[in-house]
């Protein structure tokens, strides 16, 4: 099931049995879990779909947004929205769109890579049960 | 003067015959009211008339009403009417001669939360939106349980029973409450929880996006019973948020006293106390309030309260990091907030996924404004996305903590093994030439729409 994608003047072949899988099964876990899913979507589409980073920066985002939109919406008739926490986190979030970019220059993205892998797999084995 | 005898004779006459009519009005007025005592009497002791026949009920012997009246009364009394989170209750009261307080229970009446929880043996889905977001029942630490094993009574130490059950990783409360016979103080969740919504869940009801076929609420009173304690538990979950040892001191006299530290993040408004000293004799529940004042808040779906400036402060550190590692801030802030706030992980994932709503609009706004969206590519993936988008929340309301923190852990692994993949030495180089690329296209895509709004 292959899909011909025309982009800027080229044409790419995409594998959609994967993206459309791989897509759900990456909805199903980020909604379950209450985040967007954008880190596992752009490899998915970059390296398993092997579309250009340029086709996918954008696409990808689109495709995310049908997810968070369904999955708060779900998440909002079934009563588990707390408009407060929301606010809060919102403002957090909107926030922090306008000063990371202002330190992101002074900052080398691959140490702050190397800090985040350091930081996700020590919370990852906590939450495992590995670590107390 | 014989004027004056004949108009005293008649004076004297009238004053005789007044006098009389006066003594006639006197005994009617005594014989009423003699009737009227004796009507009273008479039907106060007529049954027809009494309160037991008025209420349908069979008059009560004596003896048995003499009981009632002086049945052993339990007081309570907090030293305080308004507290704030974190601070210490002191308990007084006044038990009867020979008695002893064994259990206080301590419940939020007016905070109540939403709980839900799967069955995992009958596949049964409870649901209730009445229960109280704080609850706890200090037991005296002295206290021995009695249990009852076919037929003879075993005693046991509640502290060795609490132990066992603080112990334990795998618990259930009605198992607790009936070894620790902190069951006789567990009064007040029954009476707040009116019905609980049930749920039979299958596959082809999952399928379909519904929690199960419905089923009738429960409303009888001893299975709302049960199942508001087990609704409590997953609500809860740790033994010490529920139940705790206290020293519970009752004096010769009969009077006791015992403190209880509410937790920094009580929900607010109104909460009762009530004194137990067995099943039969217990304190009428005694109010006291708890205040949350700014810059503390209440979270109402959540449950709790907390200062709003923390949850803040990591959202933005959170948040911060998240958008330079290009990962988003979801993925650490959820677990925090669930390891750090004890925030139910339903509400985290119901509150947080949709703080990104905003920035992805606003991120696809902009990239269809340079015509940098394959729409093809982003709807159909992004339908098969909505799908998903559609069973992940119905799955965050069927696992447990547990398993939620299991595949969020997974989840994040695989994450850490990705970035650690983007910062090998192949990875930078390939991205540098991807990233030169992508800042081409996007040149070439900026021009060419200010070339088409030129001509037009």
């Amino acid at each position: 099931m292959r899909m011909t994608i025309e982009f800027w003047g080229e044409t790419f072949q995409a594998n959609m049995l994967i993206g459309c899988i791989g897509g759900f099964i990456i909805a199903v876990a980020a909604s379950l879990g209450g985040f967007g899913g954008g880190p596992f979507v752009v490899p998915m589409m970059t390296v398993i779909m092997g579309l250009p980073i340029y086709v996918v920066v954008g696409s990808s985002l689109l495709a995310i947004f049908f997810n968070t939109l369904m999955a708060s919406s779900r998440f909002y008739f079934f009563g588990q929205t707390d408009l407060l926490l929301f606010a809060i986190m919102a403002i957090g979030a909107v926030s922090a769109g306008f000063i990371a970019p202002r330190i992101s220059k002074r900052l080398s993205p691959i140490w702050v890579k190397r800090v985040a892998v350091i930081g996700c797999t020590y919370l990852s084995l906590k939450l495992i049960g590995v670590l107390p | 003067m014989q004027d004056i005898g004949i108009q005293f004779d008649a004076t004297i006459g009238k004053k005789n015959e007044e006098v009389r009519r006066m003594g006639k009005l006197k005994l009617k007025q005594c014989l009423l009211v003699f009737f009227s005592v004796f009507l009273l009497v008479l039907f106060s002791f007529t049954p027809s008339f009494s309160q037991q026949k008025q209420e349908g009920q069979a008059p009560s012997p004596a003896g048995e009403v003499k009981k009632e009246e002086g049945a052993p009364k339990v007081v309570v009394k907090v030293d305080k009417q308004t507290y704030r989170g974190g601070e210490t209750i002191r308990i007084t009261g006044q038990v009867p001669p020979g008695m002893k307080v064994n259990f206080i229970e301590i419940t939020a009446v007016d905070a109540k939360v939403q709980v839900s929880r799967l069955d995992r043996k009958d596949f049964m889905f409870y649901l209730s939106r009445e229960i109280p977001a704080f609850y706890h029942i200090v037991i005296n630490e002295d206290y021995v349980a009695k249990i009852d094993k076919n037929g003879t009574i075993e005693e046991k130490p509640v502290k060795d029973v609490y132990a066992k059950f603080l112990a334990a990783k795998r618990w259930r409360i009605g198992e607790f409450l009936r070894e620790s016979n902190a069951d006789m103080a567990f009064i007040t969740p029954p009476q707040l929880v009116s019905e609980i919504k049930v749920w039979k869940t299958t596959v082809s009801r999952a399928i379909i996006g519904m929690r199960g076929e419905p089923q009738p609420a429960l409303t009888d009173k001893r299975e709302v019973r049960r199942e508001t304690a087990r609704l409590i538990q997953t609500r809860f979950r740790e033994l010490p948020r529920i139940a705790s040892l206290s020293k519970i001191t009752t004096n010769e006299d009969g009077t006791f006293e015992a403190t209880f530290r509410l937790p920094d993040n009580a929900p607010p408004r109104t909460y009762t106390i009530v004194a137990v000293v067995n099943k039969d004799v217990k304190s009428d529940p005694v109010n006291f309030t708890v205040d949350v004042s700014f810059p503390k808040v209440y979270f109402p779906v959540a449950g709790t309260s907390t200062n709003v400036f923390g949850p803040l402060a990591l959202a933005l550190a959170v948040c911060t990091f998240g958008v330079l590692m290009g990962a988003g801030g979801g993925f650490i802030l959820n677990p925090l907030l669930i390891l750090i706030y004890k925030i139910p992980h339903g509400v985290v994932a119901g509150s947080v996924m949709p703080t990104v709503l905003f920035s992805q609009a606003s991120g696809i706004y902009n990239y269809s404004r340079i015509g940098f969206i394959s729409w093809k590519l982003g709807i159909t993936v992004g339908i098969f996305m909505a799908l998903g988008g559609f069973f992940g929340p119905l799955l965050n309301q069927f696992v447990t903590l547990e398993e939620y923190k299991f595949v969020f852990g997974i989840v994040l692994l695989i994450l850490a093994a990705l970035m650690f993949w983007q910062t090998t030495p192949g990875y930078i180089e390939k991205s540098k030439k991807e990233k030169a690329i992508l800042e081409e296209f996007k040149r070439r895509a900026a021009a060419a729409k200010a070339a088409k709004e030129q001509k037009s």
